[in-house]
């Protein structure tokens, strides 16, 4: 078996979010306190916190390669006496339903959302604003990531990890099949009688890929751009074998996929293991992002908190997260340190000049995401 | 505490409040569970399913959402019925290949391997029902296990995986142990001298099959079918493990409006109970024409 435990993980965890929403266990949100961090006073293991003893364990929900690194919470708790669990969710929405359904009771001290994420939960007031004072490691995070349209000033996020979103292709598959390698997203609309692809799992990412392609913006909110975005995707529907945001891995390495839109974490991790993968950054400019870092509403210590967010503001531990989910890191002085073999992929760090190519996705009105909904709908259960 | 038979006597004549008791003793845990895990929920959802984002007042217009036609297409409909017929199609894939190994076991085995041959047949189901469906892609995927041995046979490739028959593969290994119990304990009990009174009377194996056999395991025929019929209607992890597009089913219609972009939890809920009463009303069949000690016994 060449399936890794997080990917199992995140399936489980995707698996198990849709048994709730199916209505088996649809009253989870009512009863998910009893079963969350929220209540850390299991007394079931001897180390485990007394009731009122909150300030001791720190409950980190996260991306999963954000919290699987158990090297930097050991060190953490070296340090600091304060113990970390960590919780992971995949994707944006699942975190924000699971802190809405548990009304702020959730009992997480910090969360990774990103950039758009943090727009929307700032409107639901689920955030808690940051304290400059306790974070004296801001000053290694370059100047140009910091103040973005997201959430001027970084009232309530940091940014931790820069993302984009690109083509990841096999490239034996694409040389024999093809003859060419793809530079730009219209190799998928130029081939698409012989490809075999994936695109990501992920309305706004797949509708804002092709309104960019049609030169429209990533955000549109014209019906008209919106329909014809649809449109455009529908003819590439026949060589699409599935919507999928991570199961696409093992499938493209052993060629049963020619290429994969993706997320640059996963790409430049499958390129990094396996030469015969390429994660590409579209020539036209894609959507770029960034992973953040937040406290939620109702976080038991926000001091601790706090001394978290220090903490991975440090330069030794962005390169362990960087290294870790092979994402481009926002921390100046981790840039030079980083691993070689991340180092060597362009597509870690885009140039500025590429990035003002890029456009990032922001949040919408309830109403325009309703009709992206009802398009996607049609696409991703084939019905055009 | 139950009291035994002849004190229940005594009781009712002098205390006629412990004639109810005894039911409240017994059913009492089941209503407290039955209210917390099934009532209040359902009831949860039924309310959530009447809110409209961005809307003060409560409406039915969730409901009517589901009869929505958009481009040419009732879509929600179209995925409904297309979770049907994938439910309608494991079922008779499982009763197919599940009746003849079922009919093995309680007839044709070696009485003292019967018991370890069901425990083989049911082993697969220790192992959790994600890893089984994982397995599957190894087996499915063009360059995997299966078209390895096509090849190996000089044969063409197919590539199942993505594609509806994959799902109704995955569902159908993944509920036939349950098919092959139900009617296990319903051929069990076949009386094997009405088989001998057809032999002697002159039918034929096909006749005495169709005219004697089935019509005794009837009810757990319909068990049975009722049993993966419902799990496989609102199944999520075999579509979305080895389905693609077309081949995505009703619960992904709900995951979808709880998990995507617009997280419209109304819309969600009342297409939770659209699943929800298409199963009660299976069950209510069932009940209806079934055999009631089989679903005890399964």
């Amino acid at each position: 078996m060449t399936y890794n435990r997080r990917h199992l993980l995140r399936h489980g965890a995707r698996a198990a979010a849709a048994c709730a929403t199916a209505g088996m266990l649809s009253s989870c949100g009512l009863f998910e306190s009893t079963a969350s961090p929220g209540e850390p006073s299991d007394t079931s293991t001897p180390d485990t916190p007394q009731p009122g003893g909150d300030r001791n364990t720190l409950f980190i929900y996260g991306w999963a390669t954000y919290v699987d690194n158990t090297e930097i919470f050991e060190a953490f708790t070296k340090e600091t006496g304060i113990r970390v669990v960590g919780d992971a969710y995949d994707s944006n929405e699942v975190m924000l339903s699971k802190l809405e359904a548990a009304g702020g009771r959730a009992g997480y001290s910090i969360i990774y959302p990103s950039d758009y994420m943090i727009e929307q939960m700032r409107a639901l007031n689920l955030l808690v604003p940051l304290n400059r004072k306790l974070l004296p490691n801001l000053a290694n995070i370059a100047p140009s990531y910091l103040n973005r349209p997201y959430d001027p000033g970084n009232r309530f996020s940091l940014p931790v990890s820069l993302g984009s979103t690109g083509i990841a292709y096999n490239v034996n598959a694409v040389t024999s099949i093809i003859g060419e390698e793809p530079t730009d997203w219209s190799y998928l609309w130029q081939h698409r009688d012989k490809l075999r692809m994936t695109l990501l799992k992920d309305v706004r990412e797949v509708m804002g890929m092709a309104l960019h392609t049609l030169g429209f913006s990533y955000n549109s909110e014209n019906d008209d751009e919106i329909d014809r975005a649809f449109e455009r995707l529908k003819e590439l529907l026949p060589a699409v074998a599935n919507f999928s945001t991570d199961a696409w891995t093992d499938l493209l390495r052993a060629g049963d996929l020619t290429l994969a839109m993706a997320f640059s974490g996963d790409g430049i991790r499958i390129a990094r293991e396996d030469p015969n993968i390429k994660y590409l950054l579209p020539a036209s400019g894609t959507s770029i992002w960034t992973d953040t870092i937040a406290i939620p509403k109702g976080a038991p210590n926000i001091e601790a908190s706090h001394r978290w967010i220090n903490y991975i503001l440090r330069p030794e531990i962005a390169v362990s997260i960087s290294d870790a989910n092979s994402f481009g890191t926002t921390n100046r002085k981790a840039k030079e340190q980083l691993a070689p073999d991340l180092r060597a992929i362009a597509a870690l760090d885009p140039s500025e000049a590429y990035i003002q190519k890029s456009q990032s996705i922001r949040k919408l009105s309830q109403s325009t995401l309703n009709l992206y909904e009802t398009y996607w709908t049609r696409l991703t259960t084939g019905l055009g | 505490m139950a009291p035994s038979q002849p004190s229940v006597a005594n009781a009712n004549a002098s205390a006629p409040w412990l004639k109810w008791l005894e039911p409240l003793v017994l059913l009492g845990p089941g209503a407290v569970w039955l209210g917390v895990f099934l009532i209040l929920p359902t009831s949860l959802i039924f309310i959530e399913s009447l809110k409209i984002p961005g809307q003060e007042a409560w409406s039915f217009g969730n409901y009517q959402r589901v009869f929505e036609n958009i481009g040419g297409t009732f879509i929600y409909l179209t995925v409904v019925w297309r979770s049907f017929l994938f439910a309608a199609a494991t079922t008779t894939g499982c009763l197919v290949l599940g009746f003849p190994v079922a009919y093995w076991f309680a007839l044709m085995a070696p009485k003292r391997w019967r018991n370890l041959l069901l425990l083989l047949f049911i082993l697969p189901l220790w192992t959790s029902s994600l890893l089984r469906s994982y397995s599957w892609i190894t087996i499915l995927r063009p360059t995997g296990v299966m078209n390895g041995f096509l090849n190996l046979l000089g044969l063409p490739g197919v590539n199942l995986l993505n594609k509806a028959e994959g799902v109704i593969i995955g569902m159908v290994y993944a509920f036939l142990p349950y098919m092959v119990l139900i009617l296990y304990t319903s051929l069990e009990k076949l009386d094997l001298r009405l088989l001998e009174a057809a032999e002697d009377l002159g039918a034929t194996a096909v006749q005495t099959f169709w005219r004697v056999t089935v019509p005794q395991v009837r009810p757990g025929i319909i068990a049975g079918s009722a049993l993966v019929g419902i799990t496989s209607f609102g199944d999520f992890i075999n579509p979305e493990v080895l389905g693609g597009p077309a081949s995505r089913t009703i619960s992904y219609l709900i995951e979808l409006q709880f998990l995507g972009a617009s997280r419209n939890w109304g819309f969600g809920s009342a297409l939770s109970l659209v699943l929800i009463l298409g199963v009660t009303g299976v069950i209510m069949l069932l009940l209806k024409y079934g055999d009631r000690s089989v679903i005890a016994d399964g």
